[in-house]
């Protein structure tokens, strides 16, 4: 352990990390801290402890595993754009361009943005999108559940007290993966909306991840369930009239909310353009 | 607050040890670094994130020091604008195109600028204008419109080819 005192802990292990907490079960683990610390400066939240995990190198891999990308909740979101073995999984590095920006991406972790559950959070819709898995461990044992469980409602997930979000598991899909975001500007902020689209070419099937389009990032199923049926997978083609109900479809079945950002009804106008658009360039490469 | 609540530790900044004594555990290094150690080129702007205005080197990374905490920063390496600046007074490269190309007013957003352009041209020697404008996403200049400072650090870029 590298500090141990009374209300601040920077462990080297999970174990450590699980330990500590135990002991101090009303202290916060904190990795990258561009949330928590920022709300804390803002006043948002008041430190009972902090149990700090960015020492935890088991927790900084990328590897490539026969299930998908193993990437740790330690790993910052500079990684995802830089390490080579995120060639793999194209979404997420293309997701953390649009993230933040280039002081909050050397700090900020994977396993902080999963573990926040917000909707507005860029690699939520991704990961729900493809399908990910994510890995907990306590004092008890480790469990894996998919990311769609996961996310229960805003800022509330399946995550106990007593748990470490170790990784998630993200699998390799073959196809197209695009995400696309809108907001005040590019950098800095947080989406006003954004979606990630892949294309399952061994499956024939779409699968669209909303974020800030309802109280948790969700999947857009009635859209996706429309296009799959209506897309031609022989000829690999879509017709704008199929692209425009499709971002119909994802825009009638999200529920966003309204608040400083957009009102509800720019949110859905959004998905809607954004859905349609990014259909047409999923399939328009291929003919 | 109870005094478990305070901490000593030391940190290591522009290669010199630092201790910090009686400190609360939960403040952020921008605090530390200005108010406790007297350390004031790193700017106090936003305290979350958005302004850059703060930003040091951690380990050879471009960091808001804002949004880290004091103590998780002991036994790195942190550079502030106070080590990065030549020690006889003069200015680098850097600076300098930042004066030529007239790339501040009030200067309050100059050290955390030149903090990120600094780390930006290590890491992307041959960059674009394209890539600077995106790659200084992390600072805001309230005074300049931005066009200046890009011109300066794409010629400090240039010029250290
Ligand atoms: C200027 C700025 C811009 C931002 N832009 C974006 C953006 O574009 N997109 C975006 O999604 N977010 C953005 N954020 C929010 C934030 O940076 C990200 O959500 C980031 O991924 C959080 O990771 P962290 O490691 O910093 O989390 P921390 O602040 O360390 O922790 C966040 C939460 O997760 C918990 N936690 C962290 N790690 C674990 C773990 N391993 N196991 C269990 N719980 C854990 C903490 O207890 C805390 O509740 C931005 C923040 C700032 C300040
Ligand atoms: S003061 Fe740290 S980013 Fe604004
Ligand atoms: S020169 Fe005044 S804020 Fe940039």
């Amino acid at each position: 352990m590298i500090i141990q005192s009374p209300f601040l802990a920077v462990v080297e292990s999970i174990n450590e990390a699980l330990d500590t907490k135990q002991k101090r079960p009303s202290s916060r683990f904190i990795s990258g801290g561009t949330e928590v610390i920022a709300d804390q400066n803002l006043g948002l939240l008041e430190p009972e402890g902090y149990i700090s995990l960015r020492r935890i190198k088991e927790l900084h891999t990328i590897e490539p595993k026969s299930d998908g990308l193993y990437i740790g909740a330690g790993v910052v979101v500079a990684q995802l754009l830089d390490d080579k073995a995120m060639a793999q999984v194209i979404l997420l590095k293309k997701a953390a361009r649009a993230f933040g920006t280039r002081q909050v991406r050397n700090r900020a972790t994977v396993g902080g943005n999963i573990a926040s559950g917000l909707p507005d959070r860029t690699l939520l819709p991704c990961l729900l999108a493809l399908e990910a898995t994510v890995h907990l461990q306590s004092a008890k044992g480790k469990r894996s559940l998919p990311i769609k469980d996961f996310l229960i409602e805003p800022g509330k997930t399946a995550i106990s007290k007593d748990e470490i979000l170790t990784g998630t598991t993200v699998p390799y899909v073959k196809g197209f993966q695009e995400y696309y975001m809108v907001g005040p500007r590019n950098a800095q902020f947080f989406v006003t909306a954004c979606l990630a689209l892949v294309v399952d070419e061994a499956n024939k099937n779409v699968r669209l991840g909303l974020g800030n389009a309802g109280p948790t990032a969700m999947r857009a199923k009635e859209a996706e369930e429309y296009a799959n049926n209506a897309i031609d997978w022989k000829k690999q083609t879509v017709d704008e009239t199929i692209a425009i109900k499709f971002g119909e479809i994802a825009a009638e079945n999200c529920s966003p909310v309204s608040d400083a950002a957009a009102s509800a009804a720019y949110r859905r106008h959004a998905i809607k353009v954004m859905s349609k658009r990014i259909l047409l360039r999923a399939f328009e490469r291929k003919q | 607050m109870s005094t478990d609540e305070r901490i000593d530790y030391t940190l290591k900044i522009n290669g010199k040890p630092y201790k910090v004594e009686n400190a609360f555990y939960s403040e952020n290094l921008l605090h530390v670094l200005r108010y406790r150690l007297g350390l004031t080129g790193t700017k106090y702007g936003c305290e979350h994130g958005q302004c850059g205005a703060c930003t040091v080197h951690i380990d050879g990374k471009a960091v808001c020091s804002c949004m880290e905490l004091a103590a998780c920063a002991v036994g790195c390496e942190i550079t502030t604008i106070e080590g990065y600046n030549n020690q006889d007074g003069t200015l680098n490269r850097l600076q300098e195109s930042f004066v030529k190309h007239a790339a501040l007013q009030c200067g309050y957003c100059t050290p955390g600028f030149i903090m990120s352009a600094a780390k930006f041209i290590e890491e992307n020697p041959n960059c674009t204008e394209d890539q600077v404008r995106e790659g200084m996403d992390g600072n805001l200049c309230r005074c300049t419109g931005y066009n200046r400072i890009i011109e300066a650090i794409k010629e400090a870029a240039e010029v250290r080819k």
